[in-house]
């Protein structure tokens, strides 16, 4: 009774909460539709917006990006000045990805776990570093 | 515009930095980008509310302004929150004046459009889509966290006396 009556006293707040509810439901549903997650084949890793490398996602293996030549002994690229920690190391194992190690303060990356799905990128936006998987199944969209 | 309004403007700001930064050192165990409680609205809010909607617009940039100037820098983090600013603000003046929204209705829905301004910029800077993925769920957590901060907002609104009659004035 007391939550009909609150709805009654605010109802301006209900449809609007009502109607952004909408917005993020048609939200959701629209990226299913244009960003379908489905398992994924590649993988594409960025920097500044640009493409670094692709990776076969069907490979395990340990990616090691570098600040400079001097921040690892084991760096697969390096130059990577936007980073603010020395190194992040990218994990494709299982056909998943996941930000294994990173010297940042906030670790910001490797909170994001792991990622098996398609167009569900590992954001580390302080890095300007973007991981993200790529698939080529059947009724995908390319955007 | 009285001084003592515009005292009051400063004074929240300066709790807004403050919020802002204890926010940092909170950890949050969700592993999802750019999820934050979003403490510093609060004080957004309650200016909203307590003190009117210009005085929300100069606390709500001044805080973007001064946290770029002394914490995060005019970098891809102050775009971010310039996005998100002014989408929620844009949002909160439509739902509070327009639409006649509560401190509830207001919040809750600010806090999806801070989400979704964020979200945008973010495609905008990096040329890519793929964050939007993200907005459903972000937008659905800051829901939560809009209503939850409207709650203390308005416990802080009823315990605090109304601006003018603080100096014996009436309402």
């Amino acid at each position: 009774m007391k939550f009909i009556s609150f709805c009654k006293h605010h109802l301006s707040d209900v449809i609007s909460i009502g109607i952004t509810l909408v917005l993020l439901i048609a939200t959701f549903v629209g990226t299913i539709f244009l960003l379908p997650q489905t398992g994924g084949d590649t993988v594409e890793v960025y920097y500044r917006n640009k493409l670094v490398d692709t990776f076969d996602l069907n490979v395990n293996r340990k990616v090691t990006f570098c600040k400079s030549s001097t921040s690892a002994d084991n760096c697969d690229y390096e130059g990577f000045t936007d980073f603010q920690g020395e190194t992040i190391v990218l994990a494709i194992q299982d056909n998943s990805i996941q930000v294994i190690e990173e010297t940042s303060k906030k670790k910001l990356c490797s909170t994001q776990g792991k990622i098996k799905l398609s167009n569900l990128p590992i954001v580390c936006l302080p890095n300007s570093f973007m991981a993200i998987i790529k698939g080529t199944a059947d009724g995908e969209f390319d955007i | 515009m009285s001084v003592q309004k515009i005292s009051y403007t400063a004074l929240l700001t300066a709790l807004a930095v403050l919020l802002h930064y204890i926010e940092t050192l909170i950890p949050l165990p969700i592993p999802i980008p750019g999820f934050k409680l979003g403490l510093a609205n609060i004080v957004g809010v309650f200016a909203l509310f307590y003190l009117g909607w210009q005085y929300y617009l100069v606390t709500t940039i001044s805080r973007v302004l001064i946290v770029a100037l002394i914490s995060t820098g005019f970098g891809t983090a102050f775009f971010l929150s310039c996005g998100g600013a002014l989408l929620s603000i844009l949002a909160t003046i439509i739902y509070a004046k327009v639409f006649r929204c509560s401190i509830y209705g207001t919040s809750t829905c600010a806090a999806v459009f801070h989400v979704l301004g964020q979200v945008l910029m973010y495609c905008l800077i990096t040329s890519t889509p793929y964050l939007i993925s993200y907005f459903p769920v972000l937008g659905a957590l800051s829901m939560l966290s809009g209503f939850i901060l409207a709650i203390l907002a308005d416990i802080l609104l009823k315990s605090v006396p109304p601006i003018n009659k603080r100096l014996g004035y009436k309402r």
